[in-house]
Parts: C-alpha cells; sequence; structure tokens
C-alpha cells in the first residue's frame, strides 16, 4: 500500500481566487462554542484525540499516516462524509484518505466541542466542525459542517485512531426534491 | 466476549431498538438508553445541531411522530468495536421509509433514505445501554455532483 503513495503538493495554485494565503499552509484553529456546552470532563487526551483527526488532513506521509491508526487486527473504521460506505480494515481507511487526500486540500478547520467518554485507555469523542477545502483539480473551495465522531485506543504507549465517523448536517429537503425531479436515490450514486 | 459474541448480543440489541422505529414508540426506545448520561446525544440526519440532552431528544421526538405519519426501518452491515470491556462502538447501515402527515410538502409519496449510524453503548450491570446515536448520509455536495455528472450522462 505504501509503495503506491506519492506525494504531492499540498494545495493547487489558486492566488485569484483567494487562496495565497494557503499555500503558507493549514491555518489551524480551535473554538469552543458555548452554546454547545462543553463538557468539564474534556481532557488532554480528548484533545489528543481530535488531534489524531486533524492530522489526516494534513500529514501526507505515508508512514506517519497509518501509524495513526489502530493494528489491522484491531480493524479500524471510517464512516466518511464523501463516501456511502462504511470501510473496515486498514487497506480499505488508508485507501480512502490517499484518494482523499490526492483531490482535496485542506484550507481550514476549526471545531466545537459535544462531547467526549472515556473508558480505561480509550476515548471517544464528538465535535462539531467547520470544514473548508479546495479541490486540486479546479481549484473550487468548498465549506461544510460536519458533525465527527473519533474513537481512540491505546497501542504501544501511544494514542491510535479506532474509527472515525464523519456526519454532514442534511439537507433532506433538497435531497427529497430531488429524488422527485430526477428518480434517483441516494443509494445508486 | 468473543467477536462473535458481540455480534450476536448487538444484533438482538440493535433487532428490538431499530424495531422500535415501527408505531414510533420513542418512550420504549429511550429506555434503551443510558438515562443517567449526562451528555446524550442524538443526531437524526436531517437536523441541523446535533441533539444534546433529553429536552432536545424528547422534543425531536414528539415532532417527529406530529409531523410522520408512517414509519418504518431496517439495518444491516453491523460492526463492533469494543473499546473497553463496558464501551462499544456500533457501526451499521439504517433505512428509513416515512409518509409525512403534511401531504403538501412530499406530495404524500414515501421518501426514504438510507445512512449510515455510529452508536455509542455502555454496559450498566448486564444491560448494554445507548449514550449516543449519529446518523451520516453522503455530504450534500458530493451527492449534487454526482446528480450533475449523471444528468449529464442521460442529456
Amino acid at each position: 500500500m505504501c509503495e503506491e503513495y506519492r506525494p504531492h503538493s499540498h494545495f493547487v495554485t489558486a492566488d485569484d481566487q483567494g487562496l495565497k494565503h494557503a499555500s503558507a499552509g493549514i491555518i489551524w484553529s480551535r473554538t469552543v462554542n458555548e452554546a454547545m456546552r462543553p463538557p468539564a470532563t474534556w481532557s488532554k487526551a480528548i484533545d489528543g484525540a481530535l488531534e489524531l483527526y486533524r492530522s489526516l488532513w494534513s500529514e501526507q506521509d505515508c508512514d506517519h499516516n497509518l501509524s495513526m491508526w489502530a493494528d489491522s487486527g484491531e480493524r479500524p473504521t471510517f464512516v466518511p462524509y464523501d463516501s456511502t460506505d462504511i470501510l473496515v480494515g486498514i487497506d480499505a481507511v488508508y485507501g480512502h484518505l490517499q484518494k482523499r487526500n490526492r483531490e482535496t486540500g485542506l484550507i481550514h478547520l476549526e471545531w466545537s466541542k459535544i462531547a467526549s467518554w472515556s473508558s480505561g485507555s480509550a476515548n471517544c469523542l464528538i465535535a462539531r466542525q467547520r470544514l473548508i477545502t479546495v479541490n486540486r483539480s479546479d481549484g473550487q473551495k468548498e465549506a461544510r459542517t460536519l458533525n465527527v465522531i473519533v474513537a481512540t485506543i491505546a497501542a504501544e504507549k501511544s494514542m491510535r485512531l479506532l474509527s472515525v465517523s464523519e456526519a454532514p448536517p442534511a439537507a433532506l429537503l433538497e435531497m427529497s426534491r430531488s429524488y422527485q425531479r430526477h428518480g434517483i436515490s441516494r443509494d445508486e450514486l | 466476549m468473543s467477536e462473535m459474541r458481540d455480534h450476536e448480543v448487538f444484533t438482538a440489541f440493535l433487532n428490538k431498538y431499530i424495531g422500535l422505529s415501527h408505531g414510533m414508540r420513542f418512550d420504549e426506545k429511550r429506555a434503551m438508553w443510558d438515562l443517567d448520561e449526562p451528555t446524550p446525544v442524538l443526531s437524526p440526519e436531517e437536523v441541523m445541531q446535533p441533539l444534546i440532552g433529553w429536552p432536545a431528544i424528547e422534543r425531536y421526538w414528539g415532532e417527529t411522530r406530529e409531523s410522520i405519519e408512517s414509519l418504518s426501518t431496517e439495518w444491516w452491515d453491523l460492526h463492533v468495536q469494543r473499546l473497553s470491556p463496558d464501551f462499544a462502538l456500533l457501526l451499521f447501515k439504517q433505512r428509513w421509509r416515512a409518509i409525512m402527515i403534511p401531504a403538501s410538502i412530499f406530495s404524500d409519496k414515501h421518501i426514504a433514505s438510507t445512512v449510515r449510524v455510529s452508536m455509542g453503548v455502555r454496559k450498566l450491570s448486564d444491560e448494554w445501554r445507548i449514550i449516543f446515536s449519529v446518523e451520516s448520509h453522503v455530504d450534500g455536495v458530493v451527492y449534487f455532483r454526482a446528480l450533475y455528472a449523471q444528468s449529464m450522462l442521460t442529456d
């Protein structure tokens, strides 16, 4: 799998679309929306778990990126916003991330913490994130909000991702109207 | 507990929980949650903000009951991930099918959707209880781009 990895530049050149800042690196911020009731138990470990998630976007190095995930025996999972599948196993998970990073660059990511739970050395959190990305092929920017669930376990004295789920809030009406117009359901895409 | 046993236990758990969607038996659904959890989170696909806490969740269930004439739900493709002996993550696909009461909105046709559910469960004594449930569908931009590509092919 790693042999197939090809490094690429972080962002397309699209200065005329206001993306100059993107080439300087990822703009990174953390916000806490008080209205979302950040839990008092939000710990350093949970921050670490969220940091691991962020790194999926920014770390282009194959070995490093793979080392963030639990061993293949743990069968890590990924529910991506840009797929209809539940990806199971490190090959499927990493294959999708490779494809995403080839096609999409991260410009901006910020989050609001929603809830977290810890049990033993495992951590799980839900966060709401605002994401701005750029399509590498045409320079188009896309902004979206995602609810993200990140679960980590401890392995070899470090924290590893066991599961990541990305959930975009729906536009049900638009989806339903589109279905009625086109007669196509999301399942058929 | 072995992987096979986990799968068996949580299959029964989800059969019961999802089965309660038929007839919108939300009180019974609520009983399968950890009622002592201070931050229960429910995020159905159609809401813009996750519902945090029982007042928000119960308001949503009440509005659902008032706006939907019939609801049926099925599920499949379960993946169980044990985070610890008393904490697990259940991932599965779920398809719901509903007829809305305000027929003017949806022309009294069924609307349906398949989502992926990420559900956190905690073991209390010998019983598993839900602490969060988040539904995930494919992103709207990705969906519409695919629709556009498909319409270009058929035009």
